[in-house]
């Protein structure tokens, strides 16, 4: 029997073919942990609970919902999650932030949780190590060592601390560190800051923001000037300056209450810049095809799965090609 | 026999005989005793006859008078047996009666006995059905209640199941249905707005910077170089310059064969439609009177015997790429392309440059 019932917990420490949903009215309301410490564990449908922690070496295929918080708490394994997660509390990265050696800096297949699909959280989201083949809705939201292959839409605050992010719409917005942006997309009602990063150590990184088509000829999905291991060219460098500019504009529905009053925004813009576009469509087409193929992916028919995926290989960097592999697998 | 006395025949005829006389006296003394037996034997019979005769008779007599006698008797005899078995019968019928009545007495006492059974047991059972009846009500009453209970539970139950769907709906997948409502195109509309606002701005930039440059710069050089076209034109219609001295630098390409020789200059390739194998364009006027055949076979002429070669191996490999690129963009048609393919391949195509 994969689920076990300690106490008022459902307890899950084995493989589980199909879904784990509630058969009763007191399973609504039972916690429910996903423990992978032992041994891999492997749920093939959704997931329902009151809430939800994740131990370990765990994928599950299906989609998320719980009603409390979730917890993910990988231990120096790898969380997987094939189809995203809803969470009406909070999701919290129960790992610290790896930046030396053995990290996701050092190398991306040390990510510790995959999350493929949105993210959509009520309150709060703390992510650590994490890659997401998704979009982030969250109330406040913090990224460290992190990359998020879609957007960020959080209604309060962004933090992107040592993270890499498709785009953002948010209230406020703070870079820490060595940041990446993978397109030149966000707006923020505040005005951006970007601040140096504090390692638990006290070591102080300053703050970078990169654009990645600009570098993505060098592999990196992260901003890895701190490590020290590559250099950048200084124009794929966002000048907070000159790249983000203020407006006025009318409210986001995405982060704002309706209303017909003008609203001043913060908006990251690449266009007074000179450079060469097809570089930056490549790359966009790309990670376009990149993104299309790996959502898409169960939908194909079985025998054109390896065609699709190779086809979508195709122009993407190594680091691209194992995201999309390991979140297609 | 021989050892024995001797045998005397005679003599024993003479016993023989002797003895046959002897056996028929004895025999004849028996036959006469017989007979005379026999004579009593009759005689004592006839006297037993008659006296058995007369035994008879006296007895016949008295036989008759017994038989009398006898019938008399049995006639009385009769007549008390008759007596006698009425008498008997009417006691039968008269026990007969009586055990009957004693019997129907009997089974009259027990049918009442058993009707006073019957009428408790029936009492009993209606008594019984009574309360059957009653407990029917009262279970059925019990049913309906369980039944009302049990309707509505499930009702509640249903109630209860619907409630947390649709809390589930409304409560936990509301972060997921929040973001799916406002599509990423209308999100990131402002960025990608601004975007195009600040390249039309740096376009005009763009736009006056190269007006500047043009008015500062550009429009002197061009002002300089109307005064010279005008004044070469002026010089162009003084002059009277013989047409068979001129050298006019073109490139030509001619195809020859030993049947067939065409020149072609000044043309430009465009797509081919349905039926073409290649579209040229006419040739510029200028230049026309290149590809008449006089001026074919005066080239054709120039060019020494035996200056053309057979194509290296390169080169047909960078024609055959130059017919792919030709054919990629429609410039020939993909049956011109297999018979130029043959035909590099056969080794035909020889090259000069004169």
């Amino acid at each position: 029997m994969a689920l076990n019932k300690e106490g008022s917990n459902i307890v899950i420490r084995d493989s589980v073919a199909g879904s784990v949903f509630p058969t009763s009215e007191a399973d609504t309301v039972f916690p429910v942990m996903v423990d992978g410490s032992a041994k891999p564990v492997v749920i093939e449908g959704g997931l329902y609970g009151r809430s939800l922690e994740i131990r370990g070496d765990v994928e599950i295929r299906g989609p998320i919902v719980t009603r409390g918080d979730a917890r993910l708490n990988p231990e120096k394994k790898q969380i997987l999650l094939k189809s995203g997660i809803t969470v009406n509390g909070s999701i919290n990265s129960l790992n610290t932030l790896e930046l030396g050696a053995g990290s996701l800096f050092d190398d991306i297949r040390n990510a510790r949780t995959i999350i493929k699909g949105d993210i959509s959280v009520n309150q709060n989201l703390l992510l650590r190590n994490t890659i997401v083949f998704g979009s982030v809705h969250a109330q406040n939201c913090a990224l460290e060592g992190s990359i998020v292959l879609g957007t960020c839409v959080v209604e309060e605050k962004l933090r992107v601390a040592m993270s890499s992010i498709g785009g953002y719409a948010a209230r406020d917005v703070t870079f820490e560190g060595d940041c990446l942006m993978l397109h030149a997309i966000g707006e923020s009602t505040s005005q951006p800051l970007f601040v140096p990063f504090e390692q638990a150590g006290g070591e102080i990184i300053p703050s970078d923001v990169r654009y990645y088509p600009a570098i993505r000829d060098i592999n990196t999905l992260l901003n890895r000037t701190s490590a020290g291991t590559v250099r950048y060219p200084d124009y794929s460098r966002l000048f907070p300056e000159s790249d983000w500019v203020r407006a006025d504009a009318h409210a986001n529905p995405a982060i704002d209450h309706a209303s017909d009053a003008t609203v001043t925004r913060w908006i990251l813009s690449l266009g007074g810049r000179i450079g060469d576009i097809r570089q930056i469509e490549r790359a966009i087409l790309s990670m376009s095809a990149m993104l299309k193929c790996g959502f898409e992916y169960e939908h194909y028919h079985p025998a054109k799965r390896p065609g699709q995926l190779e086809a979508a290989m195709v122009g993407l960097t190594a680091e691209e090609q194992w995201v999309l592999q390991k979140v297609c697998a | 026999m021989a050892d024995g006395p001797s045998m005397d025949y005679g003599y024993v005829d003479r016993q023989i005989s002797s003895l046959r006389s002897e056996m028929y006296g004895e025999i004849n003394d028996l036959r006469r005793w017989t007979q005379s037996e026999i004579d009593r034997l009759e005689r004592e019979m006839r006297e037993i006859g008659d006296m058995i005769v007369s035994a008879i008779d006296r007895q016949t007599a008295a036989v008759v008078g017994g038989v009398a006698a006898t019938t008399l008797m049995l006639e009385r005899t009769k007549q008390q047996i008759e007596e006698d078995f009425s008498k008997t019968r009417n006691e039968l019928e008269l026990q007969t009666e009586s055990t009957l009545q004693i019997e129907i007495g009997k089974k009259l006492a027990d049918a009442s006995s058993l009707k006073s059974k019957l009428l408790a047991f029936l009492n009993d059972s209606k008594v019984r059905f009574d309360k059957s009846i009653v407990a029917v009500a009262i279970n059925r009453e019990l049913y309906n209640v369980n039944f009302r209970k049990i309707a509505e539970e499930f009702q509640s139950k249903i109630l209860t199941i619907g409630q947390h769907i649709f809390q589930i709906r409304d409560e936990d997948l509301a972060p997921a249905m929040k973001a799916a409502e406002v599509p990423l195109e209308v999100t990131h509309g402002l960025p990608l707005e601004m975007d195009m606002l600040r390249l039309s701005v740096r376009a005009n930039n763009l736009d006056e910077t190269l007006a500047m440059l043009k008015s500062s710069r550009l429009d002197e050089v061009l002002s300089s170089l109307d005064t010279l076209d005008a004044t070469l034109d002026r010089y162009a219609n003084d002059c009277d310059v013989p047409g068979k001295d001129i050298q006019i630098g073109t490139e030509l390409f001619v195809t020859s064969s030993s049947i067939y020789a065409k020149a072609l200059s000044g043309r430009e390739a465009q797509a081919v439609t349905a039926g073409q194998a290649v579209n040229l364009s006419p040739a510029q006027r200028d230049l026309a009177f290149l590809e008449s055949d006089a001026a074919t076979r005066n080239m054709l002429d120039q060019i020494p015997a035996g200056q053309a070669r057979d194509l290296t191996g390169n080169e047909i490999v960078a024609l055959s790429q130059s017919a792919k690129s030709l054919l990629d963009r429609k410039l020939i048609s993909a049956d011109a392309y297999a018979l130029l393919i043959d035909f590099l391949g056969s080794g035909n195509l020889k090259y000069t440059e004169a």
